[in-house]
């Protein structure tokens, strides 16, 4: 096992976060040559017109998943320290329908806002001022709703666990589920440019 | 002025931000996020206002312990950071860096500031809610296969299609 | 349009592989490894070897998984208080050199199995636990040895010893010749000083 870097102390927490500018310049870079910065493209996501959000964001997870899986496999990294955020079920459920509200309303999330912001998008800076808003709201209601946030804990859950298979079979669906969105979405962006 | 350069092919930008995501997983053992670092930067001017309140708020509480103690010595904070460079570079590169308010052509400014102020407020709330947003849950637990993650993913498109129709003017 | 049907079908191969295969760990390996390590005693450290190298002030950590009580009443110096449970939850780096202690050895050893099979490489147990770390380093029987490599050697636990607060117990040559067979007996003198021994020991660990 020669992976996770960090978890396997090959550096110390100076060079994490010298690495951790590094790896967002990345991140930076590829959101905005996807077209990100701008809450117009990303919006036509949800009447269908351009479905670029949904092409970036699986062959990224996709890429990522697969990398990982493929990684493990050849005893490069150690997939039991990677850490897996723990589901809490409804407060997930809750606070994805009240994001997609905001998401399709302000037409960013918070990092393509970022993004917008910096390459000058007045309303990307608008967009993070609403965001630290919503932060301070939650922050100061927190003592109010500290156990519906805690509800519904399932710990460290996987789809692998829960529908029963293989990791690597999840992978596939995964995978196929994404290609026929991907001929979906071709189909739909030709008929709306022949539309037009 | 430049006129600007065109997108890139959506599937490798896509693979482009699996492989950034592939290696924090790799380096750090941890994805991306952003939504926390934002609350890190929060917390951090809670604290200045009102070192008391951030002590005895569980929630400003747990951004307050880093190695240092300050908020902003924080991993994700110094990732978003790079997000910012990461973006300007791309941009400037591509000409597409200028002062501008992205909306449809029906739409008026101000309608679109309310709207980016009040779509910020609910992103900022469903994020923490929810724990993570579309870096730290969606992309990074997606790859992960967290079942949390997928539920939250299928959330946000199922109702950002369901309300969609309320915003149609602003971006069309 | 071909380079979006070469990424698609070199997506699908790679996740047509990923469901043969199944699962990304290949974990068999783990069990022979653990194994070879007991074989070979790379799975703990003597009382001796963790003084030396606390001494020379190298960094390893140290975790006590007795019961509190047990640990506020004495403990090795730095140690931190961890039941098994929040050993696993716990974040200690994977390379991290980790010492696990217990009363004796057989707890100590569990817990360290557990962290193995999470592929904790630098981890080790404590031979004899705590009760050995007292016997061997804190309070040693130390008889005046006549070569000077003994006399050396000798000097050394005086050192170790009070450096971790003990108290060696020193049996003059002459007795210990005689007394060789009775060394035991000599220990209801000993009990006096270790009463004070441990009221000085919780000064030392309780602030």
């Amino acid at each position: 096992m020669h992976a996770p870097f960090y978890q396997l102390g090959l550096f110390n927490n100076d060079t994490a976060l010298f690495l951790a500018v590094v790896i967002g310049i990345g991140f930076g870079f590829f959101l905005e040559q996807a077209g990100f910065g701008s809450s117009v493209k990303l919006a036509q996501q949800f009447y269908l017109r351009d479905l670029t959000v949904f092409k970036v964001m699986f062959s990224a997870i996709i890429t990522a998943m697969l990398g990982l899986f493929w990684l493990s496999w050849l005893g490069f990294i150690d997939l039991s320290l990677v850490r897996i955020l723990p589901t809490y079920l409804v407060p997930q459920l809750v606070g994805g329908l009240l994001f997609g509200v905001g998401f399709v309303m302000g037409g960013y999330c918070p990092g393509t806002c970022c993004v917008a912001a910096v390459t000058g998008k007045m309303d990307g800076w608008i967009h993070l001022l609403g965001m630290i808003s919503g932060i301070i709201v939650f922050g100061e209601l927190f003592p109010l709703i500290s156990d519906f946030y805690s509800s519904t804990p399932l710990g460290e859950l996987t789809l692998q666990q829960v529908f029963n298979l293989s990791h690597g079979s999840v992978v596939l669906l995964i995978v196929l589920v994404a290609l026929a969105g991907y001929y979906g979405a071709e189909k739909l962006e030709a008929r709306h440019r022949s539309m037009r | 002025m430049r006129t600007p350069k065109p997108y890139l092919n959506p599937y490798l930008a896509g693979i482009g931000l699996g492989l950034v995501l592939l290696s924090a997983l790799v380096v750090m053992g941890r994805g991306l996020g952003a939504s926390g670092a934002l609350s890190s930067v929060v917390t951090f001017g809670v604290n200045i206002v009102a070192p008391s309140h951030t002590q005895s708020n569980t929630f400003y509480k747990e951004y307050l312990s880093t190695p240092t103690g300050n908020p902003l010595n924080d991993w994700l904070v110094f990732e978003i950071a790079g997000v910012l460079i990461g973006g300007l570079i791309s941009g400037l590169l591509s000409g597409r860096v200028r002062r501008t308010v992205d909306k449809g052509m029906r739409a008026t400014n101000i309608a679109r500031f309310v709207y980016a102020f009040s779509g910020g407020l609910l992103v900022g709330i469903g994020s923490k809610l929810a724990r993570g947003c579309t870096s730290g849950q969606a992309l990074t637990g997606g790859a992960l296969l967290s079942v949390g993650s997928w539920v939250f993913m299928i959330a946000v498109f199922a109702s950002a299609y369901a309300v969609a129709f309320l915003f149609r003017k602003q971006w069309m | 349009m071909t380079l979006n049907k070469l990424l698609a079908s070199f997506g699908l191969i790679l996740a047509l592989l990923a469901a043969i295969v199944g699962e990304p760990e290949r974990d068999d390996s783990t069990l022979e490894e653990i194994a070879l390590l007991i074989q070979s005693e790379e799975d703990h450290m003597t009382p001796l070897e963790l003084a030396e190298q606390l001494y020379s002030g190298k960094k390893i950590r140290l975790i006590d998984i007795r019961d509190s009580v047990s640990h506020f009443e004495q403990h090795i110096f730095n140690s931190e208080l961890m039941s098994i449970q929040q050993l696993l939850k716990n974040e200690i780096r994977k390379n991290e050199l980790t010492v696990l202690y217990f009363e004796g050895g057989i707890h100590a050893s569990q817990a360290w199995m557990l962290m193995k099979m999470k592929h904790y490489d630098n981890i080790y147990t404590l031979l004899g636990g705590f009760n050995g770390w007292k016997e061997i380093v804190l309070n040693p029987t130390l008889h005046a040895g006549k070569t000077e490599e003994e006399k050396k050697e000798f000097e050394r636990r005086k050192t170790l010893s009070r450096f971790f607060g003990g108290e060696p117990i020193d049996i003059p040559e002459e007795m210990s010749k005689k007394n060789s067979i009775h060394q035991h007996q000599s220990l209801p003198k000993n009990n006096l000083p270790k009463k004070i021994r441990k009221s000085e020991d919780e000064l030392r660990f309780q602030c």
